[in-house]
């Protein structure tokens, strides 16, 4: 929320910009049951979602190899 | 040479970590405190715009029910699950699916709980906005944060207590009962506030499947109710009043160091 809430694409550090999360809890209001907009949404949830799990195997992943360095 | 470099980087670095939080709570403190009363405590939000006077009675209620319910739904399986991958012979592959999911659930945005309890419980399910989706949904927060601590509190317990239980012919429920659980409690108390702790102050999924800006309280499994961080929410977005949103801060934050500090006193009296 704090990042400025805006739909622009920040070209500095001091721009504003919206993360995934804040772009969810904001439209989501103003989104139809199964409307195209509201599907978008589910979307972009998704991306987020892939994102985490993604990080977390990477992270599993080297956990791992340093076991089995160790080892 | 390194020594006495690393000792100053860990001191300074442990006093940020330290004062960080402390200062976060003194400066609520200082901004909220002028407007924290008994009215503030126990009365209805009044004024205009709205929660510009009175209080936050409905807010803190419905933020204690939302907590209670999920924990009621969701401390069964969590612990249960727990119990069952520690103690009753699950394989290695099945704890290692368990704990990547559980580390991948404990580390997505609350947004996306919002999301699925929006979707699921509130269209689907036609729960609407109430109570009831909100307090499952919450219990979905705390789910892998309380299985994933009340599994590693349980692994921590070690093997030749069960081995030597199991040694004497008892039950595994028995052992269980008798030599793990008094050993792993506190760790697993921990674990239960930890994720009760993070459900209470998290405003995205309540937002979506629970909360409105007004209610008069009462505990109405299929109503909307208010809660504390949405309540927050709404009085900073809408400007309506920032030191009745300082003093809303203040008491969220205080009501989980309150859970915290008894939780710790309990655990230190536990391993006397």
């Amino acid at each position: 929320m704090l990042a400025g809430n805006s739909l622009a694409v920040p070209g500095s550090l001091f721009d504003r910009g919206q993360p995934i999360t804040a772009l969810i809890i904001t439209e989501i209001g103003e989104a139809g049951v199964g409307s195209p907009k509201q599907q978008a949404l589910f979307a972009a949830a998704l991306v987020l979602m892939v994102v985490v799990v993604a990080i977390n195997a990477l992270v599993g992943w080297l956990k791992q190899r340093m076991i089995h360095d160790c080892a | 040479m390194a020594g006495p470099n690393i000792h100053h980087v860990s001191w300074s670095v442990g006093l940020l970590g330290f004062l960080l939080p402390v200062s976060i709570v003194l400066f609520l403190f200082y901004r909220g405190i002028d407007a924290i009363s008994w009215n503030l405590l126990w009365q209805n939000p009044r004024g205009f715009p709205l929660g510009s006077s009175g209080g936050i009675r409905p807010a803190i209620e419905g933020s204690l029910a939302l907590v209670t319910i999920g924990l009621a739904v969701v401390l069964p399986l969590a612990i249960g699950g727990a119990i069952y991958l520690t103690e009753y012979g699950a394989s290695n592959g099945l704890k290692q699916v368990v704990s990547f999911c559980g580390e991948c659930l404990a580390g997505v945005p609350a947004v996306i709980y919002g999301l699925f309890g929006y979707s699921f419980l509130v269209v689907f399910s036609q729960m609407r906005i109430s109570l009831l989706a909100g307090g499952i949904t919450l219990g979905l927060v705390m789910l892998p944060i309380i299985l994933v601590g009340a599994y590693e509190a349980l692994r921590g317990v070690e093997g030749k207590y069960r081995d030597a239980g199991l040694a004497l012919g008892v039950s595994r429920l028995y052992v269980f009962r008798k030599a793990v659980w008094p050993k792993a409690r506190a760790g697993v108390l921990a674990a239960v506030v930890l994720g009760a702790g993070h459900a209470f102050g998290s405003a995205a999924p309540v937002l979506l499947t629970a909360s409105v800006v007004l209610s008069k309280g009462g505990f109405d499994l299929s109503a909307p109710v208010m809660t504390l961080p949405t309540h927050l929410y709404y009085l900073v977005s809408e400007a309506s009043s920032l030191q009745q949103a300082y003093a809303t801060a203040l008491i969220l934050v205080s009501l989980l160091l309150i859970a915290n500090v008894t939780v710790m006193v309990v655990k230190a009296r536990q391993e006397r």
